[in-house]
């Protein structure tokens, strides 16, 4: 199977990122902004980077847009020309088009005009951030379906030295633990100290929870709360 | 009388602590070594994996740093500052 082939439109600092994230990848990206500099900055890392006007339909179609399997948007403070170039790519046959918005309004448009997806990053970093400072021993949480989420938590103090049967946190909020995270110290080939993190996937019941330890926990989101109170 | 511990004996004892992950030991001991010391780099450093450890980030950046300050081409050092800020400093 051909490997996927990505555009990026817009190559401000999000924009040129994910384009030499995905061309790190090893998947073909072609590169798209009006300005020269920015193109010529990041034509050594992508596959082809052109200097063209997101809101020229001519200009886009000969850039190769329309063979491109996903093209990214990345032009969030000009929403016109932002919302002009999703137009363009829905329109040249792109059938995934992902869109960086601003505010709401402009992902509630670019919806409308055929985007099938759209992104927030200032949205989505603060609610990072605002959960963060809530629950400060939350590292990431991811959501599952509607009811179940992942979490990753720093073991609480009252799990410490305890193995997971002792611990019966499965019995008491609903929530299984599937992964423990934990850091060891070694030597390194400079004979230098040095720590790197080792995962216990799918811990036994006689595995030990220790200080420091991060705990991978599934569990429906009411039962987390219940168990990140701990 | 008993005798006091030399700079080496001092990092040789921290460095067993660190190993046996007794963090907090290793935290008492590795300062004793920067009294003795103070541009002892390898004190600095682990210093660093234990608050990195202990997840206060904005301590063991300083301590990485202060690394690098005395060996500016420490690995350990500049690859934990890459890890914790997500930027890579080559």
């Amino acid at each position: 199977m051909a490997k996927k082939q990505f555009g990026v439109i817009g190559l401000g600092t999000f924009g040129s990122n994910v384009a030499k994230e995905l061309a790190a990848r090893e998947f073909p990206v072609l590169a798209i902004d009006h300005k020269e500099e920015v193109v010529n900055r990041i034509s050594s890392f992508v596959t082809q980077a052109i200097v063209a006007d997101a809101t020229d339909d001519i200009a886009l179609k000969d850039a190769g847009i329309a063979d491109c399997d996903t093209v990214i948007i990345s032009m969030g403070e000009d929403i016109e020309t932002s919302i002009l170039a999703t137009l363009i790519a829905k329109d040249l046959g792109v059938p995934n088009v992902i869109v960086k918005c601003t505010s709401m309004w402009h992902s509630k448009i670019a919806v409308k005009i055929g985007a099938d997806k759209v992104i927030y990053p200032e949205l989505e970093m603060a609610k990072k951030l605002a959960e963060s400072m809530a629950s400060p021993n939350i590292l990431e949480q991811i959501e599952f379906s509607k009811d179940y989420n992942l979490v990753e938590i720093i073991a609480p103090e009252s799990l410490w030295k305890k193995t997971i049967r002792e611990s019966n946190i499965r019995n008491k909020f609903g929530v299984n633990i599937i992964a423990i995270k934990r850091n060891v110290p070694f030597i390194n080939d400079d004979g230098q100290s040095d720590i790197k993190e080792e995962t216990n996937i799918a811990p036994g019941p006689d595995d030990e929870i220790m200080e420091n330890d991060i705990l991978v926990v599934v569990g429906k989101e009411e039962q987390l709360k219940k168990f990140k109170k701990l | 009388m008993e005798e006091e511990n030399t700079q080496e004996q001092l990092l040789e004892l921290a460095n067993f602590y660190f190993l046996n992950s007794k963090f907090e030991e290793a935290e008492i001991e590795f300062y004793k070594v920067l009294e003795k010391d103070p541009k002892c780099w390898q004190a600095y450093c682990s210093l660093g994996l234990i608050y990195e450890e202990r997840k206060d980030f904005i301590k063991a950046k300083q301590m990485y740093d202060k690394t690098l300050e005395l060996n500016k081409e420490n690995k350990v050092a500049k690859e934990h500052i890459s890890k914790i800020t997500g930027i890579d400093n080559e």
